[in-house]
């Protein structure tokens, strides 16, 4: 079955205690497509990249990532299969230097594998961190991390780019940066579709072609950023009106 | 800056590497004995003794003209009570300090280990002088401390007379009571005696609930233990059951230092040791007045070793001068047959290079032990032809 | 593992310097092989030279720790269990009349690191993979757990292991014709071993495995989700040290003659991290020096200061830990010390 679809969530749920942080979410992400995804704290947007890379097991529910159902594949292999996610709280190897947190991301991930120890020079101009390569993480400012946390991955390869809040702790001349560098991925060929979690609406309208709204656990509203932003539920959630 | 660190932790280095081969061989003149003692540690209290009680002996062997003129100097280490330290030292002492004599240790893991260093590897003297199982048979290794056999064949009679035939063997779980109980059985069946059980518990247990099932199952009229380190606990455990009032105690192991731990469970429990400090002779006291003089008044000579490393001390020197040399074998050769007057009587090294002596057997009244038997010339009776 | 090429490449962009710029670690490392080399000349003593042999080979088993632990971030509490544990193997396959049995020395060694890294495998299965996957604070209690239990093991093996006695070694040293059993050959054999275990563990820690072990340090899920198998890498580094440290070990105790219970226990287990807390972890240098100068130190004062000595030997931790609290040589590890 040929699909422009990248990655496929079919009535997700999934419960935490009792609380259900993710209800039924229907998720399709095509190809070539950055889907902005936007929602109030605890709306399950984190929950919902956890559950596509991996870590968060859903109750119910199917992952179809291009085409193929990966509910049992495990987090390592759908890493090497081609799904990258930049932490929500950047996790770069703080004690190991730039150009070593990169070859984490670009050596291959057993004997014989893959490589693209090659990219690294060009994916540290990309990022801006080129002259910085000897430093250690630690000496890093917050918008430096997600860029090199964004480098790291993206060294790996992937098919899929899951950014989780990619602009935290960002000035506004980090952020466009940060926009321009989103938009300089969605037109290479290696990445086929990109998910940027973000709280800034503006960013959303930046760098996203459409969004998907989340609201505890639901799919309140999907679909160009203009629409869903007149969309009176979305307004309403976030005004608090909605229970 | 890092290039100065750098620099002061190399000149370091070389420094105490200097400092570590400043072993300088000893002069030709006088004679030295190395002690291998365990100084701090669980040990402690024994090691202390051992190097005490050599230490007063080589102070008098000096006073009174040294070896065949020659002063006898002292080196000590401390092992630590640890098998690893154990092997350095003794082969410090041997193969750096060049010593003529090593005398120690105190466990017996650490006498397997001291033995190897410093007989198999270097054909030097090892004097051991604590009490053990017995079954070292090597050609320059001797042992001063009570063995067995020694402690044991005049002893069950006496328990025996005393509590009845019935006995139940007590002791921790490895060679020293082990083979202390193999001895034990045949001894006892010959007095007529019945062995009714026998039961090991680790060295260190905190479980003594098979212990008090073993007493309550099979009943005996007395105990006769080897459970080195945590006795009082275990006649706890059985006071606890009720089972320790009427039961008799016999044991091989608690000296003068140990004693104060378990006196209050064990009234009336007989023990056999070389000394005690309520051995009354002249001889005894006399030693024990100058021990007491030269390490403090609290100072006690404890157990096995209380009187074997001075005695020791003594019967090298006759040997030394009958031999006229310091060579290990020779020396070795000469100390069979040599007979001492020591604090607690007469002592004879046999041919097994094990100690004929004097058993001393007291019992625990009120605060302390009170003597209520001598037995001379006890034969090691250990198999070991050289 | 021969086949592992270090891949991290010279400063491209490194901001000029004045001068000449020496690399701190090639620098420590020729003072070191300056000393290992000068040490015999300047020692003398043939039982000062044996007994520094024994000390290399403690330094070794420091550097196995080191790599699970400085680099690896797996708080290991019970290393003895595979530094002295092969020796017993070894011990008791070179003792035991049965069959096969007794078996010359090298077999016996090659059995013994089998058993070792063997053992080290089940422990990374168990607290690694699956259900049971534990981290940090646990993989350190049940390293614990290990080496105490087996030194209990050992000291109630009966006449296997000689229990509280242990065992004897009734074989030495010996490759071919050379007896390298004590003094300088045994010196020799010691510091050949520290060195080529020295560059082989270099080596590993700059190539690919040894970089994703360092990351693991840093932050686990981060490096699984970057593809690799977190638990299988942890598993594999854990074995690769045991083994190695098994190989020293066995080493160690034949040229001691004895093993005894104490060899596998916690005590042992826990005076290698002092030496590598006291050298500076994560970086191999560090802990054969905190090995070396440890041992020195309580050697000779415990011969000079009777009784007081090991006040004496707290006294110098402390100090140095509060002047150094990276250890002596943390200067090297970081990413500068790894090139």
């Amino acid at each position: 079955m040929t699909s422009s679809a990248v990655l496929e969530l079919r009535g997700i749920s999934t419960m935490f205690g009792g609380y259900k942080a993710l209800d039924r979410v229907d998720f399709t992400v095509d190809r070539g497509e950055v889907r902005g995804l936007i929602g109030s704290n605890g709306a399950g947007k984190s929950t919902l990249l956890n559950v596509v890379v991996g870590r968060v097991e859903p109750d119910a529910g199917s992952v179809i990532f291009l085409g193929t159902d990966i509910r049992t594949v495990p987090d390592w292999r759908r890493a090497r299969l081609g799904i990258a996610l930049k932490f929500q709280v950047s996790s770069v190897f703080e004690r190991l230097s730039i150009e070593e947190n990169m070859r984490l991301g670009a050596q291959p991930k057993e004997r014989g594998g893959d490589s693209n120890l090659d990219l690294v020079d060009d994916v540290l101009d990309l990022v801006g961190l080129g002259p910085k390569r000897k430093r250690v993480a630690a000496e890093l400012g917050h918008g430096e991390r997600q860029w090199l946390e964004i480098g790291m991955v993206l060294l790996t390869g992937p098919k899929l780019l899951l950014l989780d809040e990619p602009t935290s702790g960002m000035t506004l001349g980090e952020s466009h940066h940060t926009a321009e560098l989103i938009d300089r991925l969605r037109s290479s060929d290696r990445v086929e579709a990109m998910v940027v979690v973000e709280h800034d609406i503006d960013f959303i309208r930046l760098v996203s072609d459409r969004v998907t709204v989340l609201h505890r656990g639901r799919v309140l509203a999907s679909g160009e950023v203009d629409e869903v932003q007149a969309d009176p539920t979305v307004r309403d959630a976030y005004l608090g009106r909605l229970q | 800056m890092r290039l100065r660190r750098m620099v002061t932790m190399a000149v370091a280095l070389a420094v105490a590497l200097a400092a570590c081969g400043g072993g300088a061989a000893e002069e030709t003149d006088p004679i030295s004995i190395g002690i291998i003692a365990d100084l701090t540690g669980p040990f402690t209290t024994y090691g202390t003794s051992l190097d005490r009680s050599a230490r007063l002996a080589i102070n008098e062997v000096n006073e009174d003209g040294g070896i065949d003129g020659r002063q006898v100097e002292v080196i000590t280490e401390d092992i630590q009570t640890d098998v690893a330290a154990t092997v350095d030292k003794a082969r410090q002492l041997v193969e750096s300090d060049e010593v003529d004599l090593v005398m120690g240790p105190i466990g017996s893991d650490a006498n397997d280990a001291a033995a190897q260093a410093v007989v198999e590897d270097n054909g030097a003297l090892l004097f051991y002088t604590e009490t053990y199982e017995g079954g070292k048979c090597l050609p320059t290794y001797f042992s001063f401390g009570a063995v067995p056999a020694q402690q044991i064949r005049p002893f069950i009679p006496v328990l025996q007379e005393e509590f009845g035939p019935r006995v139940l063997l007590f002791g921790a779980d490895y060679v020293w009571p082990r083979r202390s109980f193999e001895i034990a059985k045949p001894i006892i069946e010959e007095n007529g005696g019945e062995v009714v059980g026998e039961i090991y518990l680790p060295l260190v247990a905190e479980d003594f609930t098979e212990l008090v099932s073993a007493v309550r199952d099979t009943q005996p009229d007395y105990m006769f233990s080897l459970y080195p380190a945590a006795f009082a606990p275990a006649l706890q455990a059985l006071d606890d059951a009720g089972l320790l009032e009427g039961l008799g105690q016999g044991n091989i192991f608690v000296g003068d230092p140990d004693l104060p731990g378990v006196i209050d469970l064990a009234q009336g429990m007989y023990t056999t040791l070389p000394y005690f400090t309520a051995i009354d002779t002249p001889e005894a006291t006399e030693f024990l007045e100058a021990f007491q003089a030269e390490f403090g008044e609290d100072a006690i000579p404890s157990g096995g070793e209380g009187v074997g490393a001075y005695v020791a001390v003594h019967l090298y020197r006759q040997a030394v001068e009958q031999a006229g040399t310091t060579e290990a074998e020779a020396v070795a050769e000469a100390m069979v047959g040599q007979t001492f007057d020591g604090p607690t009587g007469t002592v004879e090294v046999m041919p097994s290079h094990h100690l004929k002596q004097t058993i001393h057997m007291v019992r625990a009244e009120g605060d302390g032990y009170v003597l209520v038997d001598s037995f001379a010339d006890q034969d090691p009776e250990e198999d070991c032809e050289l | 593992m021969a086949t592992e090429q270090p891949i991290l490449t010279p400063g491209a962009d490194a901001p000029p310097r004045r001068g000449l710029r020496l690399q701190s670690r090639r620098v420590v490392e020729l003072v070191g092989l300056g000393l290992l080399v000068v040490a015999p000349v300047v020692l003398g003593d043939s039982f000062a030279i044996d007994r520094l042999g024994r000390y290399l080979l403690l330094a070794a088993f420091a550097m196995t720790v080191d790599v699970v632990w400085g680099y690896g971030g797996m708080f290991t509490f019970g290393h003895a269990a595979f530094f002295g544990g092969a020796a017993y193997v070894v011990a008791i396959l070179t003792t035991q009349q049965n069959g096969v049995l007794p078996l010359p020395l090298w077999p016996a060694v090659a059995i013994g690191v089998v058993a070792a890294a063997a053992l080290a495998w089940a422990i990374g299965a168990f607290t690694f993979s699956g259900r049971f996957a534990l981290r940090g604070v646990e993989f350190a209690v049940v390293t614990l757990a290990v080496s105490f239990l087996l030194e209990r093991l050992m000291n109630a093996g009966g006449s296997v292991t000689g229990g509280q006695n242990g065992i004897l070694f009734d074989v030495r040293l010996e490759i071919g014709p050379l007896d390298l059993q004590r003094r300088l050959p045994f010196y020799m054999l010691a510091a050949v071993i520290l060195v080529a275990a020295y560059f082989g563990l270099r080596r590993f820690v700059t190539a690919r495995t040894g970089l994703v072990n360092l990351g693991i340090r840093e932050d686990e899920d981060r490096v699984a989700l970057l593809g690799y198998r977190v638990p299988a890498v942890k598993r594999g580094v854990l074995v690769l040290s045991a083994a190695l440290a098994g190989f020293v070990g066995s080493l160690y105790y034949v040229h001691e003659g004895i093993v005894s219970p104490a060899a596998v226990g916690v005590d042992a287990s826990t005076l290698v991290l002092l030496w590598v807390v006291l050298g500076g972890r994560g970086t191999l240098i560090g802990p054969v020096v905190g090995a070396v100068l440890l041992n020195m130190l309580t050697a000779s004062l415990s011969g000079m200061l009777l009784g007081t000595w090991l006040v004496v030997v707290g006294v110098v931790l402390v100090a140095v830990i509060l002047f150094f609290p990276s250890g002596l040589f943390g200067f090297l590890s970081g990413p500068e010390g790894r090139r």
